[in-house]
């Protein structure tokens, strides 16, 4: 998007106007709704998220300081989606404290193995693994997160998000080695 | 290679990945944002409202004032009624006189005495009624309004109790409720029994009985008055903004004032006020204002600098920029409806003057912006429809029931529309008039 159109648009969201309110929903809604599938149970789930995200948006668009708004508004969606699981569990993130160095073996053509995959087989594979393991994995691999910055979103400590990311590492690659033997790679 | 080299690995195949929403999803957003939006505006409606119904329910729940229309009520029945006997029974000093002592001390004061009379009243009123009664089929009386008869009744009575005992009439020699025990009957009494009762000798006496005079209600004193004063004020002031230019408008807009005194902002507004009394010369009070709240300020806009631009000398010392930038006067003005409740306290320092200070909290009920330069910066409403505020200020007793005040009051400005750049600081000074009622 031109950042003329965007300039215009957020200016019209500021101003409450509900057509250029329209107008960011319909630019942004299909990645904001695939950052919400990431985290969601089911697609329902993420649907409610990105509605609440939006509003939530909307909302909060006068604090917008600048910088990239789309990486703002991601933040924001990621954020709705941990708040929504924490809802829907009616309790925080059931993480097991564990400081114990997440060591693996960093050669072992895992992340050739994974990048070899469409990115609808990595969902499969990570909507197998516990809850807890998927979004560190997720925050970490496919956002970009540092484990500070997951420690302190899910309240955390920074070994604990490693140790869990190890984890969803294992699974991964677990699932991995079953996909490659079902289809003869 | 370490974990940390893996941060982020996955984020190019996701960077272009997204799902497709349900076509209807923006209804749900749309629906949500208007219904939070009506909920806003009528909750900001509605707070004036409210805090006018609760002005007036904890006016009414004041502990004094039920309690003074009871005690007046029963003080008007007590007086009435030993009135009524009073007169009918004036023979009778000894009632006359608890009546005539009870409207000296108030009896409203003393609920045990103000109990102990309207005992006593009614069985007044009970032998009225058994001596009107039996009174009734005779001719004599036939003729005679109620309280007639029973005074007359009452007086033929007291001839029959003189008759048979032989003793001289006279004015507050009997007091029937010592005469008469409570657990006697009519027939054991010859005075009240209706069957010895002539009506042969009437002497309409009723004349030279001193009557006793009714004292208004509002003239007995009474322990117990209402706490609270009311009162309604007009206000209306001058309101002192000082104006800042920072660097976010200047990057936009090369903004300046063209004359920085040039901002003017007034405001209006009416309201009720509650006080309450705590001592002498302190009082605690609060209030509730609806008013208006202007502010215009002309600036001189001039737009940025265009990237590429020529600039030519024409001559001693004089160039000219190409393309010429655009700009000119403009003025903005901001409106706002607001509402204020305030909680605050009062003292006098001198007979008919004090100060007074107050902590306020400001709504705003609507706003509305306009600038003279279509191309000019956007106002920004603010998300917060509340903030807190301040009063400080003098107060004068022009007369028995007005006061006049000069007070200094402050705001949040995020209550007013603003423009990124452009900061205001304001401040009102106020002259209102109070009526107290």
């Amino acid at each position: 998007m031109k950042p003329e159109i965007l300039q215009k648009i957020l200016k019209g969201c500021i101003e409450e106007d509900a057509r250029q309110q329209r107008a960011l929903y319909e630019s942004f809604a299909k990645p904001m709704l695939g950052i919400c599938l990431r985290y969601a149970a089911d697609r329902m789930e993420a649907e409610d998220v990105l509605q609440l995200g939006f509003i939530k948006v909307f909302k909060s668009i006068s604090t917008f300081q600048g910088g990239s708004f789309e990486g703002w508004m991601k933040r924001i969606f990621i954020r709705e989606s941990i708040n929504q699981y924490h809802h829907r569990r009616r309790r925080p993130l059931d993480f097991v404290e564990d400081n114990s160095a997440a060591i693996f073996n960093h050669s072992d053509g895992f992340i050739e193995a994974i990048s070899n995959l469409s990115t609808q087989e990595i969902l499969k594979m990570l909507a197998r693994i516990s809850e807890g393991s998927r979004i560190v994995f997720t925050l970490f691999a496919i956002e970009g997160y540092t484990h500070a910055e997951i420690g302190e979103m899910l309240g955390i400590s920074v070994g604990t998000s490693k140790s869990q990311y190890s984890r969803a590492r294992q699974l991964l690659k677990q699932q991995l080695k079953n996909h490659l033997y079902e289809t003869g790679r | 290679m370490k974990q940390e080299d893996e941060r982020g690995f996955l984020s190019d195949r996701f960077d272009d990945w997204s799902g497709e929403p349900i076509p209807n999803g923006w209804n749900g957003i749309e629906r949500k944002l208007r219904s939070e939006t009506i909920r806003r505006r009528l909750a900001l409606a509605v707070l004036p409202l409210i805090l006018l119904v609760s002005f007036s329910v904890s006016y009414f729940k004041n502990p004094f004032e039920p309690k003074v229309e009871k005690a007046s009520i029963a003080k008007n029945e007590v007086v009435q009624q030993g009135l009524q006997s009073g007169n009918a029974f004036i023979s009778k000093g000894a009632a006359a006189d608890k009546i005539q002592m009870n409207q000296g001390e108030n009896p409203a004061s003393d609920n045990s005495k103000v109990a102990s009379i309207q005992n006593e009243n009614q069985e007044i009123r009970q032998r009225q009624n058994l001596l009107q009664n039996s009174a009734t089929p005779k001719p004599e009386l036939a003729v005679l309004d109620t309280d007639l008869a029973n005074a007359v009744a009452i007086q033929e009575s007291e001839n029959l109790i003189t008759e048979s005992e032989n003793q001289p009439l006279l004015a507050g020699s009997v007091d029937p409720t010592t005469t008469l025990p409570s657990n006697s009957s009519i027939e054991e009494l010859a005075y009240l029994n209706p069957k010895e009762a002539s009506f042969s000798t009437f002497i309409f006496e009723t004349q030279a009985i001193p009557q006793l005079s009714e004292k208004p209600v509002s003239s007995i004193p009474s322990k117990a008055k209402p706490g609270f004063l009311r009162s309604i004020s007009i206000q209306t002031g001058y309101a002192v903004s000082s104006v800042e230019l920072n660097s976010a408008m200047s990057e936009k807009w090369k903004y300046s004032m063209s004359d920085p005194s040039f901002t003017q902002a007034g405001f209006a507004s009416i309201g009720v006020r509650l006080e309450q009394p705590i001592k002498r010369q302190f009082s605690c009070f609060y209030g509730l204002e609806i008013g208006t709240f202007i502010r215009s300020s002309t600036l001189t806009a001039v737009s940025k600098l265009p990237e590429s631009y020529e600039i030519s000398s024409m001559g001693d010392g004089r160039f000219s920029v190409s393309p010429q930038m655009e700009g000119g006067k403009e003025v903005r003005t901001s409106l706002m409806a607001f509402s204020r409740a305030e909680l605050g306290v009062r003292a006098a320092i001198t007979r008919h003057s004090g100060i007074l200070a107050s902590v306020q909290g400001w709504g705003r009920l609507g706003s509305k912006s306009t600038t003279t330069n279509n191309q000019g910066a956007a106002f920004v409403k603010s998300s917060s429809s509340i903030a807190p505020g301040f009063r400080i200020g003098t107060w004068w007793q022009s007369g028995p029931f007005s006061q006049v005040e000069f007070t200094y009051s402050g705001f949040s400005e995020k209550l007013t529309d603003s423009t990124p750049g452009i900061s205001f600081r304001t401040g009102l000074l106020g002259l209102s008039f109070r009526q107290s009622f």
